[in-house]
């Protein structure tokens, strides 16, 4: 009996509650919308600790997947344990004490400060009398300080650049307080720099708090900077995951993403580096030495 | 981070702006201060002083017959009706993320008014207008329950609620008018009357049907206010943060009927309120639920005091309905706030 069938027999067998059981994974997991199937009896495991990457062209199901992750989507057959437990058996508030999600592209209430947004974060961990104790005010405060947000606290979310914006976001995911963070593209729509600066953020925080993060990237080669572990979807499935420099390479790009490319190797980290062919200025050798 | 006013106990605790309780506490004087106005004022002007000796019940009869038989139910009666609309539209806006919804927007005023109206075309001599009140709200529950029907499609999104919403005002509109167009004249001057809103003649016997309704609602607004806030973040983050959304709206939408279906039921279907009031308390206080639910109302009663005081003192000996004045009075005190805002 192979490594991963004992694994699997012990989790059908309840004992992975036991154990170091995996914060968050799928068994036999399938999911759709209407009569549409978008993943298909799906098994995955994400691994504690570690930044888990979601990669795939558009349409195929990462974004659906990491939904069904957060319970944001009811699985039409299998299922998602969270700390081994069935995470539809569980209420709202218990999971949303143990893992947080930023969907894509949030819209806050108009007029909305900072301070208020972040301290939404601590929905799930107050109650009607409780609504304000000294740990949502010190988890508050230090949301805002990771994130370096609080010289913006009092400002009002639509007067905020976008990497702002975005970076209070994750500061109420953050006063949320859990173990687990799933991110849906949080660096769509930023510029360069902003998209650093979130990666860094995420990076750290994974350092520092041994948060177990999972998102979807569009950008491989960030991807592959920041990723311990890279999922690429491809038609509602799992093609192949792994360490980024061991998966990452021309076939599985040619495969999941349908394009030719060449993998070279970050000057600057060393991991993969994905550069497509495709048209464009073509400089001569000689011309390339002199810029 | 904010000057926040925190309390905090072994039982309970809470934080909220200060600046916001300095907004509130003002909001208050203004509507204790129209209130008295509106006991001083009218035909025959009495003074502060005999005002607050009426309230002891230390005035002469006559006085003391004008105050609290005539004005203070009135006044009162106003005030709660204001305060009962605004709150409604502050529950629909927040549970719409729209700032655009309000009871007459949406369908709910519309439903009272088709009830009404049939009830005045062809119940009224049968059966009394005690059962006015009865159909009207009957008629705003229905309104309702078929907006989250048709709305329905796994689970109800709050565009759907807003749009179906409005197509249900316009047929409850055109059903009406129909009426009122098919009735005797004399019917029609009374449902006209009571489309636009007046809380003329009221006594305690209103004050006391409509009064129950508002105890009840109000508690379970601020129960809820907490899980209003989150899902206002957007249906994916609020069920993220643990909030069943579905459920919470089916609750709202029904939360916002027993708040404007009574207050309409009893003054007619005064409009405009339930719209502006919610955004005059956004420009005074933060953005919380449990902060604007209070300032919402506050500025409801005063708004409906008001253009109800002025339309007994205006066109004396005329006493024309509330409902005239509170966009006469509302709608230039919300540009001017606005307008204000730009710098």
């Amino acid at each position: 009996m192979s490594l991963s069938e004992e694994a699997l027999v012990d989790r059908h067998l309840g004992n992975s509650h036991l154990g170091n059981s995996n914060p968050l994974e799928s068994v036999a997991l399938s999911l759709g919308y209407e009569k549409k199937t978008i993943i298909q009896s799906l098994d995955l495991v994400i691994e504690p600790k570690q930044i888990t990457v979601l990669v795939g062209g558009n349409g195929c199901g990462k974004s659906t997947l990491l939904k069904s992750f957060a319970r944001l989507l009811k699985p039409s057959s299998g299922h998602i344990l969270l700390n081994g437990a069935d995470i539809h058996s569980l209420s709202g508030k218990d999971v949303a004490r143990k893992l947080a999600i930023l969907p894509q592209g949030p819209v806050a209430p108009e007029g909305l400060t900072v301070e208020q947004l972040v301290r939404q974060g601590r929905y799930p961990h107050q109650n009607w009398l409780q609504s304000w104790t000294e740990d949502d005010e010190r988890l508050v405060r230090k949301a805002l300080q990771d994130t370096n947000m609080t010289e913006f606290a009092n400002r009002s979310i639509d007067a905020l650049s976008g990497g702002q914006r975005q970076r209070a976001w994750i500061a109420m995911a953050l006063a949320q307080n859990t173990d687990i963070l799933l991110l849906d593209e949080p660096t769509t729509y930023l510029d360069l720099t902003h998209q650093i600066e979130i990666l860094d953020l995420l990076f750290e925080l994974n350092i520092t708090q041994k948060t177990t993060i999972l998102m979807v990237l569009h950008d491989l080669n960030l991807a592959a900077r920041y990723a311990h572990k890279m999922i690429a979807i491809k038609d509602g499935t799992v093609f192949c995951q792994g360490a980024p420099e061991a998966i990452l390479n021309h076939d599985m790009v040619k495969a999941v993403f349908d394009m030719e490319c060449h993998i070279g190797a970050d000057p600057l980290f060393g991991t993969p580096m994905c550069i497509p062919y495709g048209k464009g200025r073509k400089l001569d050798s000689q011309a390339a030495k002199h810029v | 981070m904010s000057k926040s006013f925190s309390v905090r106990h072994r039982l309970f605790s809470f934080s909220t702006p200060v600046r916001s309780l300095w907004s509130m506490l003002a909001l208050l004087v203004c509507f204790l201060a129209v209130m008295v106005f509106s006991l001083c004022l009218g035909e025959e002007p009495i003074t502060l002083l005999d005002v607050f000796r009426s309230l002891l019940g230390q005035a002469d009869q006559g006085t003391q017959f004008v105050v609290e038989t005539l004005r203070l139910p009135r006044a009162l009666m106003a005030a709660m009706v204001g305060a009962a609309l605004a709150s409604s539209g502050l529950v629909l806006q927040s549970m719409i993320r729209n700032p655009l919804a309000s009871p007459d927007i949406i369908g709910i005023t519309g439903g009272a008014s088709a009830a009404a109206v049939c009830f005045l075309s062809f119940f009224a001599t049968a059966m009394g207008m005690v059962w006015l009140p009865v159909f009207a709200i009957m008629g705003a529950f229905l309104a309702a329950l078929l907006i989250y029907a048709l709305a329905w499609n796994h689970g109800v999104t709050p565009m759907r609620l807003v749009l179906i919403g409005i197509g249900i005002s316009s047929a409850m509109g055109a059903v009406t008018t129909f009426v009122i167009a098919a009735s005797p004249l004399s019917t029609s001057i009374t449902a006209y009357i009571w489309l636009t809103g007046s809380v003329y003649g009221a006594s305690w016997v209103e004050v006391n049907a409509l009064l129950p309704w508002l105890l009840v609602s109000w508690p379970l607004a601020f129960y809820l206010a907490r899980r209003v806030n989150t899902q206002e973040l957007g249906d994916q983050l609020a069920t993220g943060l643990g909030v069943s959304v579905q459920r919470l709206r089916l609750v709202l939408l029904f939360l916002s009927v027993i708040m404007a279906a009574p207050a309409i039921a009893y003054a007619g279907a005064v409009g405009f309120v339930g719209l502006i009031a919610p955004h005059i308390a956004r420009r005074l206080v933060a953005r919380s639920f449990a902060l604007l639910l209070p300032t919402s109302a506050l500025v409801g009663a005063c708004l409906v005091m008001l253009a109800d005081l002025c339309g007994r003192l205006l066109f004396q000996p005329l006493d024309v309905p509330a409902g005239v004045f509170v966009s006469a009075i509302g709608a230039p005190f919300f540009i001017y706030l606005l307008y204000r805002q730009r710098f």
